[in-house]
């Protein structure tokens, strides 16, 4: 079954489709940002971190940019940079970055000194810093209330609504609805990441709706690791080698969302895939888990991680001494080219072989 | 410089001490630079910094060796590199490579988030070592007051923000209890304030050694031995062998300046060291003197002793604590802190060129580099690019990058 148009449009095209239909545009960089929040002050929140496909072609440029990121920036804070400096996100009210996010800083950083300099309109969107933390004890949990608190007000003078605890129990209730329906598709495939990640430019109703049920694929069971990839490339690759049971990286799972209105951030602090999990051996152990019982680990990184290096030794011991096989790809591109995937089918086939 | 020489082997009979008292039973803690040594030191727990360590590794040219090491242990090649020289050392396990025979396992560890790389390092140190780790959360300031070293010294509760200050606090009470169980000694709340009075004097002293060689005729102690001298009081600092050898330092510098003592009488151009040192080829700091009288008369360190350290402790010593560590390093990194703070100093020292050295492993390190330079150039200072690695010396090219800087120079001297 094809993936439905919408679903296919929204992927592509990304925040530059994204449809208003009367709520404000809320941009929100990296996971981790309590999304029913936004939809219950009336935003509709939208990723702005991965940009249209089309921007790989066709993207600005601003020299004004390139003179301030350097070389080793994230890929996905550089083309936000280009990107915001190009008017791409006037029309949102606010745009909200995750700390915890690898590239969340470094992006609300440098666009709020550009801007401060007068090097960038002043006109545009606000910029907001959502400082979560991804732990759970006492002074954190109080921190990030006051976190909270600050979204909240943040959203509310942007918008201004006040905020509804019915309306935020029905914005729940939507991405719960969401969560179901995602949860009924295969975890890997191109389409099944096509359409999931679709849902990040829609309402969660719009998106729930238009999801169907897709084909499990089969074959031995393959987990990706990696840094941030917001295009199936991979899932592409794999589909003539087996099933991708589980994609650990960002763009590739569901980040959890809020449960109850009554503790909009526990299910999100607790996410233990998130990079900046703390103590950090929670992210080690969660990845452990994930690629637990799998025939084939597949690892790519940008080659600006900081991160997820000093775990894979671990993982690699970890897959190889429970009988799997792994494959460093080593440093995947951001859009990498026919000469790289044709790389790492040959790297994956002989792994298998 | 006496001091300098004096402040080095300080350091080092300081580390065989170390040794001696960790052979004997006694616990010591492994820290990052942007830790709060203060509770370590107030609680006389031996304390060894993890940058402080892998600047000694790196001098002692044995970086090369640790990094073909880390790839060969499935690292991959574009990982940070400063903060993690320590522990591929402490993976290897060859002690008797290492200087002074290497690092025995620590008690304790202490790290802030304020990179993605300082947690997964300290958790591999915890792994290998059974430490107990201690990791300080690292909220990022939504709201950078470009001005920070004007707010900093009183105004820091608005400057850093009262909810992350009380978690800065709140975890670093964590890390006393802590401390007290490791020591098996109370914290002394009372003794703590004088303690942290002793810092503050002792920054201020560097601080007028700041201002001294800042305003100075010509450079009276360049880049290289100002590090010794800061530095090394800077890891005891609040010691009464720390304020008193800052006070040595600010009395040598004052006599060098009143005798007109220059470490090149004929300076014509004065130049910025921005970054880390570089820690495996310090001469490099004095290659340009005899060919166009360029002087580093300044590196981060001194200034920094200064602007990054006094706090007023406004009857709560704790927090004033918290307030210096609470954006240590980001001070030094991210926008719009680092560019406007530089520029400050290139003005306040006269400074006519700017070697940058953009660490492109160390990206953390790196981050505003670029926002510097655009800063700098627009104040009216020649910037020189260094690609290059603190403590990695496997890409560098001394010829070349001396080469880049005498263009530079040349330029300079033509215009």
């Amino acid at each position: 079954m094809p993936v439905h148009a919408t679903l296919q449009d929204a992927f592509v095209q990304r925040a530059d489709g994204a449809q208003q239909d009367g709520a404000a545009l809320i941009g929100v960089f990296g996971e981790g940002v309590p999304l029913p929040l936004v939809a219950a002050l009336g935003g509709l929140a939208v990723d702005i971190k991965a940009p249209p496909l089309s921007d790989a072609t066709d993207g600005p440029h601003a020299d004004l940019v390139a003179r301030v990121a350097e070389p080793f920036l994230d890929p996905f804070t550089t083309r936000f940079l280009h990107r915001f400096a190009a008017g791409a996100f006037d029309r949102f009210a606010t745009l909200i970055f995750a700390r915890d996010d690898v590239s969340g800083l470094a992006a609300y950083q440098y666009a709020s000194e550009l801007r401060r300099q007068g090097l960038i309109s002043r006109s545009g969107p606000r910029l907001h810093l959502w400082n979560l933390l991804h732990t759970d004890s006492a002074p954190v949990v109080s921190f990030n209330r006051h976190e909270l608190g600050r979204l909240v007000a943040h959203l509310e003078e942007t918008l201004g609504t006040r905020l509804d605890q019915d309306r935020l129990s029905g914005a729940i209730e939507a991405e719960k609805r969401r969560g179901a329906a995602l949860e009924a598709l295969p975890p890997g495939g191109s389409d099944a990441f096509t359409v999931r990640n679709a849902g990040r430019w829609m309402t969660p109703a719009a998106h729930a709706a238009l999801l169907a049920p897709l084909p499990q694929p089969s074959g031995p069971a393959i987990v990706l690791l990696g840094t941030a990839c917001d295009i199936p490339v991979l899932h592409d690759i794999c589909t003539e080698f087996g099933q991708v049971r589980a994609d650990l990286q960002d763009y590739g799972r569901r980040a959890p969302h809020p449960i109850d209105a009554a503790d909009l951030l526990r299910e999100i602090a607790h996410d233990p895939l998130s990079p900046r999990a703390a103590p950090p051996s929670r992210f080690t152990r969660a990845l452990f888990d994930g690629i637990a019982g799998a025939d084939l680990v597949i690892a790519s990184l940008d080659a600006n991680d900081d991160c997820l290096g000093w775990d894979l030794p671990l993982l690699r011991d970890f897959a190889t001494a429970r009988g799997a096989r792994f494959v460093n790809l080593g440093f995947r591109p951001f859009r990498p080219d026919a000469a790289w995937r044709e790389k790492a089918r040959a790297h994956i086939a002989e792994a298998l072989a | 410089m006496t001091c300098a020489r004096t402040a080095t082997a300080y350091q080092r009979d300081w580390l065989k001490g170390l040794r001696a008292r960790i052979t004997e039973g006694a616990a010591f803690a492994f820290v990052n630079a942007d830790t709060p040594h203060e509770l370590f030191h107030f609680m006389d727990v031996p304390m060894v910094t993890n940058q402080w360590w892998s600047a000694v590794i790196s001098a002692k040219q044995l970086a090369p060796h640790y990094f073909d090491r880390m790839e060969e242990l499935g690292f991959h090649a574009h990982l940070p590199r400063y903060s993690s020289l320590p522990l591929i050392a402490q993976m290897e396990g060859d002690f008797d490579r290492q200087p002074w025979g290497g690092l025995p396992a620590p008690a304790i560890l202490c790290a802030r988030a304020s990179s993605d790389e300082h947690p997964r390092l300290f958790q591999r140190w915890a792994e290998l070592t059974g430490a107990e780790l201690h990791l300080l959360s690292a909220p990022g300031t939504p709201d950078p007051a470009p001005d920070w070293w004007v707010r900093a010294r009183t105004n820091w509760e608005d400057l850093y923000g009262t909810a992350r200050l009380d978690l800065m606090v709140a975890e670093m009470e964590h890390l006393i209890a802590a401390l007290e169980k490791l020591t098996g000694r109370d914290f002394d709340r009372e003794s703590f304030t004088a303690y942290m009075a002793r810092i503050d004097a002792q920054e201020r002293v560097l601080d007028e050694v700041a201002e001294m060689i800042a305003g100075a005729e010509k450079c009276p102690v360049g880049i290289a031995e100002q590090m010794p001298n800061v530095m090394i009081p800077q890891w005891h600092r609040g010691s009464e062998w720390a304020v008193g050898h800052v006070r040595s330092f600010r009395d040598e510098v004052a006599g060098r300046i009143e005798r007109g003592e220059a470490i090149c009488a004929n300076e014509r151009i004065r130049m910025m060291w921005i970054g880390a040192g570089l820690w495996f080829d310090t001469s490099f700091y004095r290659a340009f003197e005899d060919s166009h009288g360029a002087v580093f008369a300044w590196s981060m360190y001194l200034p920094f002793a200064a602007d990054g350290y006094i706090r007023a402790d406004h009857g709560d010593p704790l927090r004033a604590l918290a307030a210096r560590v609470s954006a240590m390093n980001e001070q030094l990194h991210q926008p719009p802190w680092v560019n406007e703070w530089l520029v400050r100093e290139a003005r306040r020292w006269r400074i006519d060129v700017a070697v940058m050295l953009v660490p492109e492993h160390d990206r953390f390190s790196g981050y505003g580099s670029y926002f510097a330079r655009e800063a700098l150039l627009a104040a009216g200072v020649k910037v020189v690019e260094i690609h290059s690695d603190m403590v990695d010396p496997r890409e560098w090219d001394r010829a070349a990058m001396e080469a880049q800087v005498r263009a530079a120079l040349d330029e300079l001297e033509a215009a």
